[in-house]
C-alpha cells in the first residue's frame, strides 16, 4: 500500500482486506502507533485497549487467511465513546461518579460489530454523561480538536470525532440527543450520521434523554459511514424504541448522483433564526450550487423556527435527564464538574406540565418537519452556524449549544448526516453542512451525501498534524 | 426559610446544596425561560408525543 496506513477511509481498508493485501494486524499496528504518537496532544481516549483489539485483529486475520472475511468489518477498528458498554471494561461516561463501573455486557450495538467481526481498540472521551464539556475538573481531560488543538473539537461525542479526524481510527461511535455525534463531525470535518429514532438499538448505552438518544457512526467519508451503519442497525426486542426492519446495504446508494433529487434549502435557520457567520453563509450558498449543478432541483424551504425546536428539546431533555441524574443531583452534586451541574440542574425544576406541553409541541413540530417533505426528497441545512471555537473560552462554548441547527431532527426523529462544506480563511478550521431525510431513507442521504463528497474538493484535506 | 432556601426545597435539595443558593436560583431561572421558549400548543387538549414514539417508515425516492 502506497498511502499511510492511518490515512485510509474504513471502506479502503476494508477492501484492501478483502483483496488480502492488508491485514488487520499490521493495520491497527499502525493505527496504535498513530495513536501513541499523536494522543498527548488531543486526549481521544479514556481507556486504550490496543492489547485486546490486538488479540482480536490476529484471531480475524487467521479467520480471513482460512476462509475469508466474516463481514466487511471483519478485523476493523471502531472505537467507543465511554457511555457505551464494553464487556469487561467499565463505562466511566468521563465521570467520578462512575469510575469502577465494570460491564458485564456488551452493548447491543457493539455486540452486533463484535459479530461483524469489529475490533474495539479504545472506549473515547466524552462530554461527562454526554452533556457536561469540554471540562477541565474531571478526572480526564477533554478531546483536543485535531485541526487546531486549541479549539473545540465539538461534542458531546468529542474523543470520536478527534480521534477519527486525526487518523487513529477509520471510525468510531457516537451518541447523538441535541446534536452529539454531528456535532464533533461538523468541527472536525469528518461525517456523522443520527439516523431516523428507532433504527439503531440504545441498549445498554448510557441515557441522557430516552426518547431523544440515538446512536450513530463518526467516519471520514461517506462510504464508510453507509459501511458501519449498515451493520449497526436492526432491531433489538429490549429496547423500547427499537423498530422492526429489514437491515438495508445502504451502500448500494452511492454512485446514483444527485440528478432527479428534489432538496428543500432552509435558509432561515441561518440568516435569521441564529445568524451564522459569513464564511459559513457562503459555504452554504456554494454547497447548495454545487448539488443544483449535480442535478439536484434546490428550492427554499421554511420550517418552524430554531428557537421552538431547541427550547423543546432543552425541556424534554433536562426532565428526562433529572429523572436519571436525580438522586446524584441531590446526594453527590460535587461528584459532576461544575459545567454538568449547570446543564442538568434545571431538570429539577421543570413543571410535569411543562414537560407535556414540549411533548404537545413536539407533535406539531414533526407534522411541519413531514409536511416540507410532501414537497421535497432532502433538506439541506446548517449544521454549526461558526466554525470551532476555542476549548478555553467558556463563552463561546455555551454558544455553541444554541447556535447550531442539529436539535431539531433530535426533536423529530428524522436522520440527518453532516459533512465538512469548507475551511474557515482565518483558522483554517472546518465549516459543514446537513442533509436531513424522511423517517428511514438514510440511503438517500447518503446518496446525495456521497455525490457532494466526490464533487467537492473537501474530502481530502486532513489535518496538518 | 428565605427565598433561596425555599428554591432549593421544592426540587428536594437539601444539605449538600447549602453552599450553592446561586446554581439553584440560576437553574430555577433556566427552567421557567426554556419552559417559555417555546410557541404554546395550537390545541392544549392534545395528546403529547408518546414515549419511545417510532417513527413510521417514509415513502423513499429510490
Amino acid at each position: 500500500m502506497s498511502a499511510p496506513l492511518h490515512d485510509l477511509t474504513l471502506a479502503e481498508a476494508s477492501a484492501a482486506i478483502a483483496r488480502r493485501r492488508l491485514s488487520p494486524v499490521e493495520y491497527l499496528d499502525a493505527l496504535r502507533a498513530r495513536f501513541e504518537a499523536l494522543e498527548p496532544r488531543l486526549n481521544t481516549t479514556i481507556l486504550p485497549l490496543w492489547e485486546a483489539a490486538r488479540a482480536e485483529a490476529q484471531k480475524a486475520a487467521r479467520r480471513i487467511a482460512r476462509s475469508g472475511p466474516r463481514s466487511p468489518l471483519d478485523g476493523l477498528p471502531v472505537g467507543l465513546k465511554d457511555i457505551i458498554d464494553l464487556a469487561g471494561h467499565p463505562t466511566t461516561c468521563h465521570s467520578r461518579h462512575l469510575l469502577g463501573n465494570v460491564k458485564a455486557a456488551d452493548a447491543a450495538v457493539v455486540a452486533r460489530l463484535r459479530a461483524a467481526g469489529a475490533v474495539f481498540p479504545a472506549k473515547l472521551a466524552t462530554h461527562e454523561f454526554a452533556i457536561g464539556g469540554p471540562a477541565f475538573d474531571l478526572p480526564f481531560p477533554p478531546a483536543r480538536n485535531p485541526w487546531n488543538t486549541a479549539h473545540h473539537p465539538g461534542g458531546s461525542s468529542s474523543g470520536s470525532g478527534s480521534a477519527v479526524a486525526a487518523g487513529i481510527l477509520p471510525a468510531a461511535l457516537g451518541t447523538d440527543t441535541g446534536g452529539s455525534v454531528r456535532h464533533p463531525a461538523s468541527h472536525c470535518g469528518i461525517v456523522g450520521m443520527k439516523a431516523t429514532y428507532g433504527l439503531v438499538s440504545r441498549r445498554g448505552v448510557f441515557p441522557l434523554a430516552f426518547t431523544l438518544d440515538h446512536v450513530g457512526p463518526l467516519t471520514r467519508d461517506v462510504a464508510s459511514n453507509a459501511l458501519l451503519l449498515g451493520a449497526m442497525a436492526g432491531h433489538d426486542p429490549q429496547d423500547p424504541g427499537s423498530v422492526v426492519r429489514r437491515a438495508e446495504n445502504y451502500r448500494r446508494h452511492l454512485r446514483k448522483g444527485l440528478k432527479g433529487l428534489s432538496i428543500g434549502f432552509v435558509r432561515h435557520f441561518h440568516e435569521t433564526d441564529q445568524p451564522a457567520t459569513e464564511e459559513v453563509a457562503a459555504a452554504l450558498e456554494a454547497a447548495a450550487r454545487l448539488m443544483a449543478r449535480e442535478g439536484a432541483k434546490v428550492k427554499p424551504v421554511t420550517l418552524p423556527s430554531l428557537t421552538d425546536f431547541a427550547a423543546v428539546n432543552r425541556v424534554i431533555l433536562t426532565s428526562e435527564a433529572a429523572s436519571i441524574h436525580g438522586r446524584w443531583l441531590r446526594e453527590a452534586p460535587e461528584g459532576y464538574s461544575a459545567l454538568t451541574r449547570k446543564r442538568l440542574l434545571p431538570g429539577l425544576f421543570v413543571r410535569a406540565e411543562d414537560y407535556v406541553q414540549a411533548q404537545r409541541r413536539r407533535r406539531e413540530l414533526v407534522a411541519a418537519v413531514e409536511a416540507a417533505f410532501a414537497g421535497v426528497d432532502l433538506l439541506l441545512t446548517a449544521s454549526s452556524m461558526d466554525p470551532a471555537c476555542r476549548i478555553d473560552d467558556a463563552e463561546a462554548v455555551e454558544a455553541t449549544y444554541s447556535r447550531q441547527a442539529r436539535t431539531p431532527f433530535n426533536v423529530t426523529g428524522h436522520p440527518a448526516l453532516t459533512l465538512m462544506c469548507g475551511l474557515s480563511k482565518a483558522e483554517g478550521l472546518p465549516l459543514s453542512l446537513q442533509l436531513v431525510g424522511r423517517y428511514f431513507d438514510e440511503a438517500t442521504i447518503y446518496r446525495a451525501a456521497a455525490a457532494y463528497e466526490r464533487a467537492a474538493p473537501w474530502a481530502a484535506l486532513r489535518p496538518a498534524l | 426559610m428565605n427565598e433561596d432556601e425555599a428554591a432549593a426545597r421544592a426540587p428536594g435539595l437539601g444539605e449538600a446544596w447549602r453552599a450553592r443558593a446561586e446554581e439553584v436560583a440560576e437553574a430555577a431561572a433556566q427552567a421557567r425561560m426554556m419552559a417559555q421558549g417555546f410557541r404554546a400548543p395550537a390545541d392544549e387538549t392534545a395528546e403529547p408525543m408518546p414515549a419511545f414514539a417510532v417513527p413510521a417508515p417514509a415513502r423513499a425516492v429510490r
